[in-house]
């Protein structure tokens, strides 16, 4: 049991590493404060920033997604021809984990097409903490009914086993490499593979066209109005986006830095599962995720609404999306060596702290000072 | 351990003896402050009190005592959120319920005359965030997930015994939120979300798609269950989370959906133990206008008007329950916790620290106090 003592103590220590670095950004950065007000960011108004987060970070990235999963479901196929060669595996194997990249910014978009249809679990199905995709996943494979490999029929069936979750579990799979040759069964695991690669690209086409033409989602989150039933003013529309970003923050947050900080704080130290693990890709959706964020971030102008009053904030900030950054790229390898050493624990502990005070100077500060106003039971309610 | 700099936050779930420890650092308050409070709570006897968690800024997460006009009588200070507080008037007592993954419970003297007590669920359980008490108050009832087979589970606690756990009975659904005891006293009727929740993970929805959100009526002698209605597959992604019985002993929900804002159908409802869930009468908002959530709902001292609150929509409703339609409606941003505040009348507070209180259908006359610095969370409860 840790005494009421060393709680305040660890406590202080955090306290005091908060004042550490806001004190450093403080005297470090007067003189890049001063330069960022004259040419630094612009605020931008907040139909500006719904614009800019449509047009220049979703829809970019649908349409990269949208290419990604074409580009898996041919390497997929590839893997399944019969005289598909040697280097059919790894082209297939890479083109998932281009998939995952291109799929991170778009987490986070959990409103309009996305949201309908539950595609956002037939693209990732996660969390999933009791194995759920393989485990039904290994039953349509112990059956083998054919019908299931027909064009269309996987939407059918339950979400678990249509997207990245359970193609990463064919793909990357040791005991059972995916290949044509074999037994029945091996024609099978690639006959699902192409099967699963075939509706996330489904998917994919269903998000991208649900954003565009005179109904799309664009024209709807564009238009704000007494008669959009979504948005009825741009303040609407504006919070939707900074929600976003707000979630994209608590995603790395509860999908990987507290899992992973959780695990290698027992005694003894576990593995905490998160996800891509098995197509060594966990760092390649964090490195995503974050990269996303940082341009969600920059795409709202938000840099520019720290207050005239908090210079600091702004080599705080700067600090902590750098640091984001290099945690990000450590994590993979900081996870592959010694658990709980000293590097890994200082990563995801560092990790933690960023996401979490980047997302609170967002939420109480940059996005306030830009009249988006995200109330405490709004934002996250139960 | 490494000496780093981020080596420990406010978030204490990462172990939970550590996050208990946390708890009773908040909870050590000098035995005069306690009797301080106590003399405030009895100067204050004739004031209209209520109880919520809150949000303070620099103090972290608390559960407050507050009157109408904007005195805080009492703070308790918390190192995590608080979700709901459940209330035992007739022996002055209450629980602060840990949000979900909740890991704590803590019980508290109303007027201060005793120091609060910090109770856990099992290793393998966490609180959903609410809990009832049993009419004679020996017991209360907690909403728990059991974390290893994702089922949803009624803990029993006896209060007379340090909040010693001395029984379970199952929620019949996955996801139990709230639940509240019928004056019958022996019927439970819990409100199953539908989906859980990784503790891994915090509060990320599993399997979404899979939800089959009920309400179930549980006697509470037996677990036994007496009744269970739930949704039709068309809307099953509406998880029915809040509660509140009429006068006429029908039981409303209010849901929070889980998909498309869109998609979302009508968000309140009713049931009785031997009548399914109806959806409200149409001609009320619809659910994507109330922006796919409910945040609590309440039932007015006489019995018969329903206020329910739409936090992202920052509006409050107001129901006939006899008749099933929306009669009035407030325009208040943020706005989640609701209490019975009168015959017709109700309070509401805000995650902008406001507290409101109204005649339900009446559009003048309501008293809006502010307390600075305050965001009150998703439950305000008349003490």
């Amino acid at each position: 049991m840790v005494s009421p003592r060393s709680f305040r103590v660890t406590f202080d220590r955090f306290a005091r590493g908060v004042a550490r670095v806001a004190t450093a950004a403080a005297i470090t950065l007067v003189g890049a404060t001063a330069a960022v007000a004259e040419s630094g960011p612009q605020p931008k108004p907040q139909a500006v920033v719904v614009r800019d987060a449509v047009d220049q970070f979703i829809l970019p990235r649908i349409d990269t997604f949208k290419t990604r999963t074409r580009e898996l479901t041919q390497a997929v196929a590839g893997v399944c021809e019969p005289d598909a060669k040697s280097t059919a595996l790894q082209a297939a194997q890479a083109a998932f984990v281009e998939t995952v990249r291109a799929w991170a910014p778009l987490d986070l978009i959990r409103f309009g097409p996305s949201a309908r249809n539950h595609r956002l679990e037939r693209v990732l199905f996660w969390p999933d903490p009791r194995a759920t995709a393989e485990r039904q996943l290994n039953a349509l494979l112990a059956a083998r009914a054919p019908e299931l490999l027909e064009p269309g029929a996987l939407a059918a069936q339950s979400v678990a086993v249509q997207g990245l979750t359970a193609l990463e579990a064919l793909v990357f799979n040791d005991k059972h490499r995916l290949g044509s040759a074999g037994d029945d069964a091996a024609r099978y695991r690639c006959g699902m593979a192409r099967a699963i690669a075939s509706a996330l690209d489904t998917v994919a086409g269903e998000i991208q066209s649900g954003w565009v033409g005179e109904d799309g989602y664009r024209a709807k989150i564009l238009n704000p109005g007494p008669e959009n039933r979504l948005y009825r003013d741009t303040s609407e529309s504006a919070r939707e986006i900074a929600k976003a970003l707000v979630l994209g923050f608590d995603l790395v947050r509860d999908r990987i830095a507290l899992p992973e900080l959780q695990a290698i704080s027992r005694t003894p130290p576990r593995r905490a599962r998160l996800p891509f693990e098995r197509a060594n890709a966990t760092g390649v959706f964090l490195v995503a995720t974050i990269g996303a964020l940082r341009d969600l971030y920059e795409a709202c102008a938000f840099e520019a609404r720290v207050g005239a009053d908090k210079g600091w904030m702004t080599g705080f900030l700067t600090a902590g999306w750098n640091g984001l950054m290099v945690e990000s790229e450590r994590f993979d390898r900081v996870r592959k060596g010694e658990i709980a050493s000293k590097d890994h624990l200082h990563v995801v502990r560092k990790l933690r702290f960023d996401v979490t005070s980047i997302r609170q100077i967002v939420v109480r500060e940059l996005a306030a000072n830009a009249g988006i106003i995200m109330g405490l039971n709004e934002l996250d309610g139960d | 351990m490494p000496g780093s700099s981020w080596g420990s936050t406010s978030w204490m779930a990462i172990d939970r003896r550590r996050f208990v420890a946390g708890a009773l650092v908040a909870l050590a308050a000098p035995r005069a402050v306690l009797h301080a409070e106590a003399r405030a709570a009895g100067q204050a006897a004739a004031d209209v009190v209520y109880a919520a968690a809150a949000r303070r800024a620099g103090n972290g997460y608390a559960v407050l005592l507050v009157t109408e006009d904007g005195r805080i009588l009492r703070e308790i200070p918390l190192t995590a959120r608080a979700h709901d507080i459940a209330i035992d008037r007739e022996r002055r007592r209450a629980v602060a319920c840990a949000r979900r993954p909740g890991y704590f419970a803590l019980a508290f003297d109303l007027d201060g005359h005793a120091e609060p007590e910090v109770f856990v669920p099992p290793e393998d359980r966490h609180f959903y965030g609410h809990g009832a008490f049993s009419p004679d108050g020996r017991l209360i009832y907690m909403t728990e997930h059991d974390i290893e087979t994702g089922e949803g589970v009624i803990g029993v606690y006896d209060t007379g015994n340090g909040f010693r756990r001395v029984g379970e009975f199952p929620s019949y659904g996955i996801g139990p939120h709230e639940a509240i005891l019928l004056p019958d006293g022996r019927t439970l009727v819990a409100a199953n979300g539908g989906f859980g929740s990784d503790p891994a993970t915090g509060r990320e929805s599993i399997d979404l798609a899979g939800m089959e959100p009920t309400m179930s009526f549980i006697d509470v002698e037996t677990g036994a269950l007496k009744a269970q209605h739930g949704l039709p597959p068309e809307i099953n992604l509406l998880s029915i989370r809040h509660l509140a019985a009429d006068a006429s002993g029908a039981v409303w929900f209010g849901g929070q959906w889980q998909g498309a804002i869109e998609d979302a159908p009508a968000l309140i409802g009713r049931a009785r133990l031997d009548r399914p869930i109806a959806l409200v009468e149409p001609g009320g908002p619809a659910g994507d206008t109330l922006r796919g959530y409910i945040g609590s709902v309440a039932v007015c001292a006489e019995g018969r008007l329903l206020a329910a609150s739409a936090p992202r929509a920052g509006r409050v409703i107001y129901a006939d329950t006899e008749t099933g339609r929306i009669v009035h409606e407030v325009a208040l941003k943020d706005a989640c916790g609701l209490a019975g505040s009168g015959p017709r009348a109700f309070a509401i507070s805000t995650g902008h620290g406001v507290v409101r209180v109204e005649e339900a259908a009446q559009e003048s006359g309501a008293l809006e106090t502010r307390f600075p610095s305050t965001e009150f969370d998703n439950h305000l409860r008349r003490v």
